[in-house]
């Protein structure tokens, strides 16, 4: 503490320094120092030999004979002295043409600003936001110079801190703006809300200050990690199109299925273990056109936000992880549109003031361009896909604010081939939303959201006289979220939520036939609260706990199963609650900050999860999704998870580590060749195991400047104790890749370019290899002796982007950009399935073999989905 | 109620994924994690038609293609809880019932078969097969015919299999074409349960036949597990290795002391047809 301190006050005397002696020592000139373990005495020798400047100090206060490492090129002199003094427990101070310095001492304190600790306090509260667009900038930092207070934007902009009366200096930061500080004279409680400039050029290497680095507890990467506009933009789908949960795939410890896919897996979770919620309300299937695209339109966006532990306390339901999503306001001062234009999609979005400075709106549509394309050549098949987001927002008064959020999306594949009937597919997302933000005082905010959502799936047979198979979820929802501000050192967080969900677990069409697998209804009420509490500048605790009451709701036909999933009674249930569910799910962090740069966190959660997505497939696709409450059958699978991180920030870099164990009761395994699709006993097809996660995570980023870089590695099992054949009893899961690495470079040169590279590898998907072969009837049929117990080969892939802006003047109302994407440079067909039941025709393709007049000879056959595609997206936007 | 149109979504799929250029498929050697292990395997079915019903036995094989060892001197008894069957080694692996008989319908069978001081049984009862649907074939082109329908078809209402043999070696045209040339056995199933990879089956392999191809068509019907035999045979064989696939498993048998195959008994109706 007292180090921290006294690093404190190095900076007030520095900032004294700079403003009285700039003009006898330009502290602006940059050098470079280079020096590899050198004893202090070299290297200030170094530094005066580069800039005139005398360093005076008492041998018995500073051991010069120390050895150190400094390495700076090019940086002002400022910095370098900050540079080398911060780590070495030294104050320094200039007086005249020489720097003197001292060794730490704990009477320097009373430079710190005066805080009378019996004095009154006052809070000060307001909203963050982009001075060009009004849209509110999520998570960014509010610190309070020479405090370790600080606070960070919910997720309306919104930030509020108590502190006593006194002079201090707030300093506002969100990456890829410029810093704002001001003076504020507390007297009385104050709302400042402030607009943040751009840093258009980011030329600039921003050096992290210690006002950025105040908030270290609240924007602690081991937590959650927020992803900005220029990471969601650099991750592209295969057509060059930015692609939302491409973004997120890169992260370290999330583990995507592969090439044409939107599955994903977190720590070992499963894929229906992944929350996705835009603007509060979630969303059951975020893909288009089998997962080839994801169905969020990043043109939408304003922010995201993951979690893969500790998720805020408000969020519950599914045990990996929460995809928070935020889309954007619209501007409230000015009209404005813009249009991306990739080969296979265009995505046109306007927003503008619908009264200025009051309410605005945002409309997006996202369209394909597939008919189009491939109607000259296969005319009898319509394949289209669209979504839609419309936002409004209105500012009611100072205290009340009103969001009304719609997400539509839907996909339709359909086509004949000799028939005149048509088959086809068809999936849609529903979801609207609509909140009031409100405060009650400056010290406490609420939210209270009405959302509700709904999937459906079809799968016609018969189009022409719209005969289907069809499933659905959806939910009706009010929930209010309160954040309480009750001094510096708290934030608390409280609320309710009430939902209803409703489902069809898969039957064919209601007109033509009666209903055979059923599901309840669901009403589910939580309670839940958790604080934030620092207790001291080094320390903080978040802790919270929900409490959950989940009950199945009649009238509905239910089916008990013996301990040989043989069905033993059919119930038939009336009208009201026939089965309950309570849980309570604790979560505690502790969080220990070193110093300003280097932070540790260990924390538990605990989630139970009573949705599922009851699925036996290996596919990299989505299809016949059939969701499922807990019941009296079906189990809620029940996740403990422990997590241990250091992060660290190095000057413009960060890096970070964190490893976890978790054990998942109740995970979800299925019989041999279960039966998925107009089973009314789908239910005695699910098989409950024991599965338990552990890996690592490291991440090394650089995430300020023209020149960005990502480094991520992970090393990630999960292994389940289930029904498979095993010889050890215990097998991982299909999604089980321990390795995964991830490279991406980002640079922005001086002119109008701006360049991604982005390399990803990890290991192959696994699956059971046959340890031996049989014939019946001609059918070669595999033996399996143990489950999944071979991997495909390593995927790997380097994507390459170079964005051009059009534009000579960074000014110009109209931008349009040209994007040049090459997806898998290399052309690698990473494998995603292994067969060995096909055999080889004249023409060189795989066909499965149907006469069984005489042998065939089968061949193993791999398929890839994406090879090298090349593409290039025209956008444009008017401002 | 049949559903019919799975080649259309087949189309679909397929038409997207290749038209766009961007999918591939390829020849790999794979590392089979072959443990050693031998299994007896079973493939039997006793029919409802008066003469001397087959067993075959054979071992598995640890790689892809290669020749199984027919099992000899295995002693194999079918009974109907009255009357027990004998049944000797005919061929390599192929034991033939000493006595004509007929399976009847809704009566337990048992088989027996003792081999290397093992004992290994199975139970299979038969249902009635209902009257042959219509297995409709199409004209290809000018000269050539085909069966256009999927290998299998959802029915709620009933489950059997169709064993098709056609045979155009007397022909026109084709008298000097080799038997494998000329020859043709397929397998067609009407099942009660429909499933995600059959709908999105692969690829399949195109069988012509001229006008005049005499084809024999028995219809068998399928028990229940008999069609869960089916149906996870189907999975793992003509049914995987599309873009939908479930996980791996073994084949369900309804054989003990880890054997693999299926001991059946089905009721069967044959009926033959000239192209025309």
């Amino acid at each position: 503490m007292l180090r921290k301190k006294s690093l404190l006050i190095n900076l007030l005397i520095f900032g004294l320094f700079l403003n009285t002696q700039a003009q006898t020592i330009d502290l602006q000139t940059k050098i470079t120092v280079v020096q590899k373990k050198q004893t202090l005495s070299a290297v200030l020798n170094e530094i005066h030999k580069k800039t005139g400047i005398n360093f005076s100090y008492n041998n018995a206060d500073i051991d010069n004979l120390q050895r150190v490492t400094l390495i700076a090129r090019n940086k002002p002199v400022k910095n370098v002295l900050y540079q080398l003094f911060s780590g070495l427990d030294i104050n320094y101070t200039g007086v005249e043409k020489q720097i003197v310095l001292k060794k730490n001492q704990y009477a320097l304190i009373t430079v710190i600003p005066e805080v009378k600790k019996e004095s009154k306090k006052y809070s000060i509260s307001g909203y963050v936001k982009d001075s060009i667009d009004n849209e509110v900038l999520i998570g960014a930092g509010v610190s309070i110079k020479s405090t370790y207070f600080g606070a960070v934007t919910n997720a309306y902009g919104y930030y509020s801190i108590s502190l006593p009366e006194g002079n201090y200096v707030l300093t506002f930061s969100y990456l890829g703006y410029k810093n704002k500080s001001l003076v504020v004279d507390l007297t009385s409680d104050k709302k400042i809300s402030q607009f943040l400039k751009r840093d258009e050029t980011q030329l600039e290497i921003v050096v992290i200050n210690e006002e950025e680095k105040r908030d270290v507890f609240e924007k602690n990467p081991l937590k959650e990690i927020n992803l900005n506009k220029r990471e969601i933009n650099s991750a592209k789908g295969i057509v060059g199109e930015a692609d939302v949960v491409k973004s997120i795939n890169n992260l370290p410890g999330v583990s995507s299925f592969g090439d044409g896919s939107v599955l994903f897996y977190v720590r070992g979770g499963d894929k229906d273990q992944n929350l996705i919620l835009i603007d509060e309300t979630p969303i059951y299937n975020p893909s288009h056109l089998f997962g080839f695209f994801s169905a969020l339109a990043p043109d939408a966006i304003n922010d995201i936000k993951i979690y893969k532990n500790n998720f805020p306390v408000k969020y519950g339901g599914r045990l990996s992880s929460l995809i928070d999503i935020k889309t954007k306001d619209g501007n409230m001062n000015k009209f404005g549109f813009s249009v991306v234009s990739s080969p296979l999609t265009g995505s046109y979005t306007i927003d503008g003031p619908i009264k200025k400075k009051r309410s605005s709106f945002l409309m997006t549509l996202r369209d394909s361009h597939l008919n189009w394309i491939w109607r000259r050549n296969l005319p009898n098949l319509n394949v289209n896909f669209y979504d839609f987001h419309l936002k409004f927002n209105q500012i009611i008064n100072r205290k009340n604010r009103l969001y009304f959020s719609m997400f539509s999306g839907s996909d339709i594949l359909s086509g004949s081939r000799q028939s005149a009937v048509s088959s086809g597919l068809s999936w849609k997302n529903n979801a609207l939303s609509l909140r009031w933000n409100h405060l009650f005082s400056d010290k406490l905010f609420s939210n209270t959201t009405l959302h509700s959502s709904k999937y459906d799936y079809f799968l016609y047979y018969s189009q022409n006289e719209n005969h289907y198979w069809s499933s659905f979820i959806g939910d009706v929802s009010l929930k209010t979220d309160f954040s309480y501000f009750p001094n510096p050192k708290n934030k608390i967080r409280f609320g309710y939520n009430i939902n209803n969900y409703f489902f069809n677990p898969g039957n064919l069409d209601a007109d033509y036939f009666s209903r055979s697998v059923y599901a309840g209804d669901v009403t589910e009420f939580v309670l839940y609260a958790g604080n934030d509490y620092s207790v001291n500048e080094k320390l903080n605790v978040s802790y919270g706990l929900r409490y959950v009451s989940w009950n199945n709701v009649g009238p509905t036909i239910g089916f008990l199963f013996d301990e040989n999933y043989h069905m033993t009674d059919t119930n038939f249930y009336n009208k009201g609650i026939y089965h309950s569910f309570n849980s309570l799910e604790p979560q505690v962090s502790l969080s220990y900050s070193f110093n300003n740069s280097l932070l540790m966190t260990l924390s538990y959660d605990r989630h139970v999860q009573f949705l599922h997505l009851l699925s036996n497939s290996v596919s990299p696709f989505t299809t016949t999704d059939v969701w499922m409450p807990s019941g009296p059958v079906v189990k809620p699978e029940k996740l403990n998870q422990y997590v241990f991180g250091v992060t660290k920030t190095l000057s413009e870099y960060d890096v970070n580590f964190q490893t976890y164990y978790k054990t998942i009761a109740n995970y979800f395994e299925y019989n041999e060749h279960a039966n998925m699709l107009l089973n009314p006993l789908i239910e005695g097809e699910i098989r409950f195991a024991r599965a338990k996660a552990y890996g690592t995570e490291l991440s090394f980023s650089k995430k300020k400047g023209s020149f960005n870089f990502l480094f991520s590695y992970t090393y990630s099992r999960i292994l389940i104790n289930g029904n498979k054949v095993s010889s050890s009893g215990i097998y991982p899961a299909a999604y089980d890749k321990p390795h995964k690495l991830n490279i991406n470079l980002f640079y922005k040169t001086s002119k109008r370019w701006t360049f991604n590279i982005n390399w990803v590898y990890s290991s192959g998907l696994r699956y059971s290899s046959p340890t031996g072969f049989y014939y019946y009837q001609g059918y070669s049929v595999p033996i399996y002796s143990e489950k999944n117990n071979n991997s495909l080969p390593d995927y790997h892939r380097l994507d390459f982007s170079a964005d051009l802006s059009l534009n000579k003047n960074k000014n110009a109302r109209f931008k349009h950009n040209l994007l040049f994407a090459i997806y898998n440079i290399y052309n690698r067909h990473n494998a995603i399935a292994v067969n060995y039941d096909k055999i080889e025709t004249d023409q060189g393709t795989f066909v499965i073999p149907l006469n069984f007049a005489y042998e065939n000879e089968i061949v193993t056959t791999s398929k890839s989905l994406s090879g090298i595609i090349p593409s290039v997206t025209y956008s444009l936007k008017f401002r | 109620m049949k559903i019919k149109q799975h080649n259309s979504l087949y189309f679909i799929f397929f038409g997207i994924i290749f038209f766009s250029g961007i999918s591939c498929e390829k020849k790999i050697d794979v590392d089979f994690k072959n443990d050693g292990k031998e299994f007896l395997i079973v493939d039997g079915m006793m029919t409802n038609e008066n003469k001397n019903q087959i067993i075959h036995l054979s071992q598995s094989v640890t790689s892809l293609n290669s020749k199984p060892l027919p099992v000899l001197g295995a002693d194999i008894l079918v009974s109907d809880g009255i009357v027990a069957y004998l049944f000797k080694e005919d061929t390599l692996g192929r034991y033939v019932s000493e006595l004509k008989f007929s399976a009847l319908i809704n009566k337990l069978y048992t088989l027996n078969i003792e081999y290397e001081n093992k004992t290994y049984t199975a139970q299979a009862r038969a249902i009635p097969v209902l009257s042959q649907n219509s297995l409709n074939y199409v004209r290809y082109n000018d000269s050539l015919y085909h069966f256009p329908q999927a290998v299998a078809e959802f029915n709620p209402n009933e489950a059997a299999m169709y064993e098709v043999n056609a045979d155009w070696s007397f022909v026109s045209g084709y008298e000097n074409f080799s038997e494998n040339e000329t020859h043709a056995k397929m397998f067609f199933y009407i099942l009660k349960t429909i499933d995600v990879n059959e709908i999105f089956h692969p690829a399949y392999e195109q069988i012509y036949f001229p006008k005049g191809t005499k084809l024999t068509v028995k219809k068998y019907s399928l028990s229940p597990d008999h069609e869960k035999f089916v149906r996870s045979l189907l999975l793992e064989t003509q049914w995987n290795g599309g873009f939908f696939d479930t996980e791996e498993d073994n084949v369900y048998t309804n054989l003990s002391e880890g054997a693999f195959g299926f001991f059946a008994v089905s009721n069967v109706l044959s009926d033959s047809i000239i192209v025309q």
